[in-house]
């Protein structure tokens, strides 16, 4: 999967906070990944806005209310507008979490995760085979961080994820971050993770840092990237080459030369 | 030689041709307009290079005196001049002159009598001598499509002009040679459609393109948050505080403490008779605030942008909360 698409390098997810900042640095980031929500509905600004993203760095849409989990199927709607807007920036791939944010037809604005179940499995790859019926550009599926463990379920969450991206042919955003906050909160061996899932299909990763709060990790978005998730991405990317990563913080956003430290480093693990 | 005489044209009813040539007027004032000022519907965004020039952004904007402007800053920054009593004047200190940038050497030789800030905006001198090390300024900006060249608008001008002019003539003749002498109109609307071809493709409000203007407003918009970052002392230089000045002129380095002197020797503190309070505003401040000056686009792309910040908050943190933090974690 991830050898039939471009490389397109070190990115971060666009915020609109740092964004002087990331023109005065361009050369520094190799693409961006914009959340696509944000310009489903777009103004006349944040057309403009979106129109000047594209011209001057690679741009990945990455979604989060299409709600591929959904049992009640997929908000045609929704994915119109989503899939206009891909088609407008035409990037290499894109990508929304594997969860459900709606249900009987109410956002409940949370990505919520999935029971491991076959049944599950079929939903979601029924509505993603209706996604890829609008959308020919490739679709990557991210892991989600969870507090609370489905019960009932068949399978591994890795075997579930497997199992989709098998049957849809879809890649995955592997978020390393999500990955080390479950395998520590839900006590579970990340290696065992990784060896259960289709390495082949990774296309791209997350990165970033959360916090702990009474012994729980927050994936929160808001602080630097800690020594075991630099770990992680060595593990995953001397194992698979991977097309993209991007640094994905939203909150408590320090200068941006730290954001560049951490794109360096990313970088540097990456070069081997 | 017959059909110079016997055409549709020369043979036309009078109104009818009037009507014509209003038509034809019509379309090549439009054409020349548009070709000079490129795409005005809808004009896509460039690239912004990665260390814009604050010179060539200020030529852009403003001509000469807008780079006069970010010059007495960059020369200020780097200790070569001051503001005192109310004048810019030379710092009492060693120069090394040589390090200086030609137009930046011109902008220092002209400072050698202290000078008022109305002399940095209007002084011909100064103009005159900047306008030297602007060419190169104006030839980068030509060839990027942001400015048109006297050159080009000259060319398109003159070919719509030849073009109104050779079917007016043609016409004209060909009716006194048939005895018709009810021209007047003919010739009323040739002059008035050079009048309006000649306003259109001169040089001067023409100079900046289409390109040229959304260029401005991606660099109004995409640098409408740097001034949080004007924390330099005066003697340092300091790049974001020169590039703030060429784009915004000084609505943005008003907001801070570090070029007070500068900023109030351009922009005039405004004495309130209603209250013993001063209040730092000017008349361009002030239509910066009500929002109708240009400057306040930049200022209405930030509102925009609390708008855009808005709507990237619910779906930015609807990742990154949602996604994550908030909701104690369960995303993405």
């Amino acid at each position: 999967m991830n050898n039939q698409l471009e490389t397109l390098g070190i990115g971060i997810g666009y915020r609109e906070q740092f964004k002087s900042e990331l023109f005065l640095n361009k050369e520094t980031v190799d693409f961006l990944e914009i959340i696509g929500d944000r310009y489903l509905d777009s103004n006349q600004y944040l057309q403009g806005e979106l129109s000047l993203l594209a011209a001057n760095f690679p741009l990945v849409p990455h979604f989060i209310n299409l709600s591929l989990g959904s049992a009640e199927g997929i908000d045609t709607e929704y994915l119109e507008k989503l899939a206009k807007l891909v088609k407008q920036l035409d990037p290499p791939w894109w990508s929304e979490h594997l969860c459900f944010t709606k249900a009987g037809g109410i956002d409940i604005g949370h990505l919520a995760p999935l029971p491991y179940t076959k049944e599950a499995v079929d939903i979601v790859c029924s509505n993603i085979k209706q996604v890829q019926s609008y959308i020919e550009t490739p679709l990557i599926l991210e892991n989600i961080a969870y507090m609370v463990d489905i019960s009932g379920g068949e399978m591994t969450e890795a075997q579930f994820i497997g199992e989709i991206a098998e049957k849809t042919d879809c890649g995955l955003l592997l978020d390393i971050t999500n990955l080390y906050i479950n395998s520590t909160n839900h006590d579970y061996d990340i290696e065992k993770f990784l060896s259960q899932l289709p390495l082949e299909r990774i296309v791209q990763l997350h990165f970033v840092g959360g916090y702990q709060d009474d012994g729980v990790l927050i994936d929160s978005h808001s602080e630097a990237t800690p020594a075991e998730i630099w770990q992680l991405m060595t593990d995953v990317t001397s194992c698979t080459n991977v097309n993209g990563i991007i640094l994905e913080r939203d909150e408590n956003i320090p200068p941006f030369n730290e954001l560049v430290t951490e794109l360096n480093q990313a970088r540097k693990i990456v070069s081997g | 030689m017959d059909i110079l005489i016997n055409n549709p044209i020369s043979l036309m009813y009078g109104p009818y041709f009037l009507l014509l040539y209003g038509g034809v007027i019509t379309v090549t004032v439009i054409s020349c307009y548009l070709i000079l000022q490129g795409n005005i519907f809808d004009p896509v965004s460039g690239e912004i290079p990665e260390k814009p020039d604050p010179y060539e952004i200020a030529y852009l904007r403003d001509g000469e005196s807008a780079v006069a402007k970010v010059v007495c800053l960059e020369l200020m920054q780097k200790g070569f001049v001051r503001v005192k009593d109310k004048r810019i004047e030379r710092s009492p200190q060693m120069y090394n002159v040589s390090s200086l940038q030609p137009i930046e050497r011109v902008f220092f030789d002209w400072v050698d009598n202290p000078r008022v800030a109305s002399d940095v905006k209007y002084n011909a001198e100064l103009r005159k001598a900047i306008a030297k090390p602007c060419e190169t300024y104006q030839k980068s900006l030509e060839t990027s499509g942001y400015f048109n060249s006297a050159t080009k608008n000259y060319l398109v001008g003159g070919i719509g002009a030849f073009l109104i002019c050779s079917l007016g003539s043609y016409k004209l003749i060909s009716a006194l040679s048939r005895g018709h002498h009810n021209v007047m109109f003919l010739i009323m609307m040739a002059i008035a459609a050079i009048i309006i071809l000649a306003y259109i493709s001169s040089p001067l409000d023409t100079r900046i393109t289409a390109k040229g203007k959304q260029y401005l407003s991606d660099l109004k918009q995409t640098f409408a948050n740097l001034q949080s970052d004007l924390k330099a002392p005066v003697t340092e230089p300091d790049y974001n505080s020169s590039l703030l000045l060429a784009i915004f002129d000084f609505d943005k380095l008003k907001a801070s403490n570090d070029y007070q002197d500068l900023v109030n020797l351009f922009v005039p503190p405004v004495y309130s008779h209603s209250s013993s309070k001063t209040s730092r505003s000017s008349s361009r401040t002030s239509s910066s605030s009500g929002g109708c000056s240009t400057f306040s686009c930049g200022s209405s792309c930030s509102s925009g942008s609390s708008c855009g910040s808005s709507c990237g908050s619910s779906c930015g943190s609807s990742c990154g909360s949602s996604c994550g933090g908030g909701c104690g974690g369960c995303g993405g």
